[in-house]
């Protein structure tokens, strides 16, 4: 599975990332984290607004930091 | 209610002044120092304003950003760039319902860049995109709740609509002189991908509303409380009509001055405001006052460093040109027509 955070580098963003990775050790599941930060690549996805979450290209949240649980569903699924 | 609410911050504002009161005295008798400054006038008058003026305001802050959220969820930016990119409103409608839309939807200079990409390339023009990128910041809720709170709904609503009448003619104008070309190249180039428009559920919308005020309150929360601490100290000691000479209308560059002192102090509506209504009570005439106010908000350094990544510098150095002009007419224009 591969995970991406999409951001320009605002302070939500590492939050996000941060966030991702605690949940991955806790839940043991095993997945790539990558940081994009390519606006062609953030744009190509349809983002206007970062921290974007997606999980093997498809875009689960947009704009905000989701919460824990919802992180967890979005991997699970 | 408002009245209700208003005699429980008054009781409150006594409570907390007497309680600080108290302390300073014991603390000075301790010292051995003179108490006298706590019987005066001044000192009263300063601190009832503080207490009285920051629960009022952060109150105000938590209401209004809660709501101003709850509806800004209905418009994200992806709907906004669908309703202006289909074709339907070009020309003059175009611009109005891209500053219009520019309120309700949800913005940061921080994703200046990915909308300004976006809405180029659904095909809305580039004035109507200067329409929502000039209207998004300049009329936000946090300088929306200060203006409001210290000033009155009259002067709220009087900065509302100038800020959109210059986000409409800025961008006419800027649409009109044809400057496509002095956009990066590249972003004409770069395809946008379909995003599937997430419908939140209420309780999805009550929880970002509420993280919303949260996010809001802790970074503005230091800029609020050292504006107003000064605003009080000013109220105490410095005596009405005091800046009228410099400051006031008789003064021709006054308007143009205060426009250059706000461009740095960016995005600190929160801090600006409560020093701003001093000014004001001093002798700042109320036009000079609200073009200070829409510097502070609509012309900032660190976004001109962002939006220079989609714009060449002649394309930037207009849209700058023609924000400090506007903002420097609407100003003497209030100066005129305002008591």
């Amino acid at each position: 599975m591969k995970i991406e955070i999409l951001g320009t580098g605002c302070s939500k963003c590492d939050k996000l990332q941060k966030l991702t990775e605690e949940i991955l050790k806790e839940t043991g599941i095993s997945a790539t984290v990558e940081k994009v930060s390519d606006m062609q690549k953030i744009i190509g996805y349809g983002v206007m607004k970062t921290p974007a979450f997606v999980v093997d290209s498809k875009v689960k949240a947009v704009g905000r930091v989701p919460s824990k649980d919802e992180i967890k569903k979005f991997i699970q699924d | 209610m408002f009245l209700a609410i208003d005699w429980v911050l008054n009781l409150i504002t006594h409570y907390l002044s007497y309680g600080l009161t108290t302390l300073i005295r014991w603390v000075l008798t301790l010292l051995g120092r003179n108490t006298s400054l706590l019987e005066s006038v001044q000192y009263k008058g300063a601190v009832d304003f503080f207490f009285y003026d920051t629960m009022k305001i952060f109150l105000m802050l938590s209401v209004i950003i809660f709501i101003v959220s709850i509806i800004r969820s209905f418009f994200p930016p992806e709907r906004t760039k669908k309703l202006l990119g289909e074709g339907k409103t070009r020309g003059f409608l175009g611009n109005i319902f891209a500053a219009l839309l520019g309120i309700v939807t949800p913005f940061c200079s921080c994703s200046a860049v990915p909308v300004f990409i976006g809405f180029i390339e659904a095909g809305v023009p580039l004035g109507v995109t200067f329409s929502f990128l000039i209207s998004s910041p300049m009329v936000n809720e946090v300088a929306l709740v200060m203006l409001w709170g210290l000033f009155g709904w009259k002067i709220a609503l009087l900065y509302i609509v100038a800020g959109l009448t210059i986000a409409i003619i800025a961008g006419m104008i800027i649409g009109k002189m044809h400057l496509e070309k002095y956009v990066e190249e590249y972003v004409y180039t770069i395809k946008m991908g379909d995003l599937e428009i997430i419908t939140p559920t209420w309780k999805q919308r009550f929880i970002d509303g509420w993280n919303y005020v949260l996010e809001i309150l802790i970074k503005i929360w230091p800029y609020v409380l050292i504006g107003i601490a000064i605003g009080a100290v000013m109220h105490g000691w410095a005596p009405a009509g005091l800046l009228a000479k410099y400051a006031g209308k008789d003064n021709p560059f006054a308007v143009f001055i205060a426009v250059l002192i706000g461009v740095p102090l960016y995005s600190n509506a929160a801090g600006t405001i409560p020093i701003v209504k001093e000014l004001t009570r001093l002798g700042m005439p109320m036009g000079t006052a609200l073009a200070f106010m829409m510097s502070v908000t609509a012309l900032s350094l660190p976004e001109m460093i962002i939006l220079r990544k989609v714009l060449k510098p002649r394309l930037l150095a207009v849209f700058v040109g023609i924000m400090t002009i506007s903002i420097v007419l609407i100003g003497y224009l209030f100066n005129i027509i305002l008591p």
